[in-house]
């Protein structure tokens, strides 16, 4: 993982080997921490899927749509809203591969500053 | 984040200001200012954010805010010398629940709390040490305090509606970034992962590839070809008001001792304090009711406040009526009153003029009615809370 931060914001950069099975359906889940507001979206063979504004269980590929040897594209951004704290954080959960995956991230920022979480998750057998 | 005032006033006794007089004169009919000293103000009963400064009569420059354990245990070791004696000038707040990172709570989980998260998320701690006595008899003064609220009410559903809209506009926004980023990574990842062969390779490719894109977002963020919209959704940001509406009720306590000598076994109990602060705010009407208790360690000027408020706002100015009474124990001179109309109007977003008229504290005294005029200039250019309007 690498933080980059550009033009006053922090840049969550990370990228993921996700293992998949032949026949999975994977879906993913992205809950946005520490009682901030923020929205993700994600690509995925070429297509972009906006969140609404994140994602609860929400399916990658359809049932029977391979996934190994494809790669998602994952973004989020994040923005302090809270007097209490200035901390934000991101978990992505990936379920329907081998094994159920949690990749939590976090960073602070400045009063009412923002954050964006670039994750890439690659799918592999 | 900050509990400082959210705004400063500059109040003008009427007799000062010539023009302005003359308009309140005939309003009120009297000329008196405000009292001086004697009972606090309506305001200067609330509940205080820290009790211990106000227990202790000390308006602290700076205040030790940790936002993490380890920086707690650091402020109290630093000022005490590893715990060896009493700090001197020092003062600290800090919110305990707010000290630990909590990801896996969602704003939505804040929207209602019951009693227990309530005080779970708003207590606080707070602590001031002052130099009270003098360079010949040095006396230091150390104030412990806690403050909480039993009762949050809850983000009114124009709030929630608002979050949910700028939650949407980021998601849309990130969708935009990731679209422009996609083809480009895709290019990467052929480049970089497609010739390593063992699992060593793959992973030290990934490295490289965090590291590629890294470079790639920060070439194409500063081209402004990514996050065009960051100015307008930072801008939205700072739109959001995360204020709560509808029962609120803040609980507070202190304890001050002095220490003669700043030796931490002289130390003796001085004074200590209770404030009660219960509100109902709803969007354009408000009441703010309070008690307040101050003990001294003799028992002999203790002292009872309570005071109440109703608040009606609208628009660009805002009306309320005042009410505070206050017993001293051991006073001939009997119970005190005050009460007072206000009236705020917005000039701009920074700059309220104010105007407060009524009976002040002693009715025998000279200067007994209230006539003041003042400016309320927000300085400090955070979100308008409007005073009075809940804790």
């Amino acid at each position: 993982m690498i933080v980059r931060e550009i033009r006053g914001i922090p840049h969550v950069i990370d990228s993921r080997f996700y293992q998949v099975k032949k026949n999975s359906q994977v879906t993913i889940t992205v809950e946005v921490g520490d009682f901030q507001a923020g929205g993700t979206s994600y690509s995925w063979k070429g297509r972009t899927v906006i969140g609404n504004p994140n994602f609860t269980g929400h399916p990658v590929n359809g049932p029977g749509e391979p996934i190994s040897g494809t790669t998602m594209h994952c973004l989020t951004k994040v923005t302090d809203m809270r007097p209490e704290t200035n901390q934000t954080s991101v978990t992505y959960t990936l379920e329907g591969g081998v094994q159920e995956g949690s990749y939590p991230y976090g960073i602070e920022v400045v009063e009412d500053g923002m954050a964006n979480y670039q994750i890439t998750f690659i799918f592999t057998e | 984040m900050n509990r400082i005032p959210r705004h400063r006033a500059f109040t003008v006794p009427l007799q000062r200001t010539v023009a302005t007089g003359v308009a309140w004169l005939l309003v009120t009919g009297t000329i008196a200012s405000a009292q001086d000293e004697g009972p606090a103000d309506f305001n200067g009963l609330r509940t205080p954010s820290s009790p211990a400064f106000v227990l202790l009569g000390v308006e602290p420059s700076s205040v030790e805010r940790p936002n993490t354990p380890s920086d707690f245990a650091a402020s109290i070791l630093s000022a005490s010398s590893n715990l060896s004696s009493l700090p001197k000038d020092f003062a600290l707040e800090t919110s305990p629940y707010w000290l630990l990172g909590h990801p896996r709570r969602s704003w939505r989980d804040d929207i209602k709390r019951n009693v227990l998260k309530s005080i779970e998320r708003t207590f606080t701690l707070s602590a001031a040490t002052a130099e009270l006595g003098t360079s010949d008899a040095p006396v230091r003064g150390l104030a412990v305090s806690g403050r909480m609220s039993l009762f949050s009410g809850r983000v009114p559903d124009s709030t929630v509606k608002q979050i949910e809209q700028f939650e949407q506009a980021l998601a849309a926004s990130a969708a935009a970034d990731i679209e422009r980023l996609e083809p480009t990574f895709a290019a990467l990842q052929r480049q970089l992962l497609a010739p390593a062969r063992t699992k060593e390779d793959s992973l030290a490719a990934l490295d490289r590839y965090t590291e590629a894109r890294g470079d790639l977002i920060a070439q194409l963020t500063e081209s402004g070809e990514l996050g065009a919209d960051t100015e307008v959704l930072r801008d939205e940001a700072t739109k959001l008001v995360t204020a709560r509406e509808g029962f609120l009720m803040d609980l507070a306590g202190g304890v001050a001792w002095s220490a003669p000598s700043a030796a931490l076994d002289s130390a003796d109990l001085d004074r200590w304090g209770v404030w009660v602060t219960g509100s109902y705010t709803m969007p354009q009407v408000s009441f703010v009711g309070m008690a307040r208790y101050l003990g001294v360690a003799d028992g002999e000027d203790d002292a009872v406040d309570i005071g109440a408020r109703l608040i009606y706002t609208r628009d660009r100015y805002a009306v309320s009526a005042e009410y505070v009474g206050r017993h001293v124990t051991e006073d001939a001179a009997g119970d005190q009153w005050r009460l007072a109309g206000v009236i705020e109007y917005r000039v701009s977003p920074d700059l309220w003029i104010n105007g407060t008229f009524g009976r002040s504290y002693d009715d025998e005294a000279r200067g007994s009615l209230l006539a003041q005029l003042g400016l309320s200039l927000n300085l400090s250019k955070q979100r308008y809370e409007l005073a009075g309007a809940g804790p």
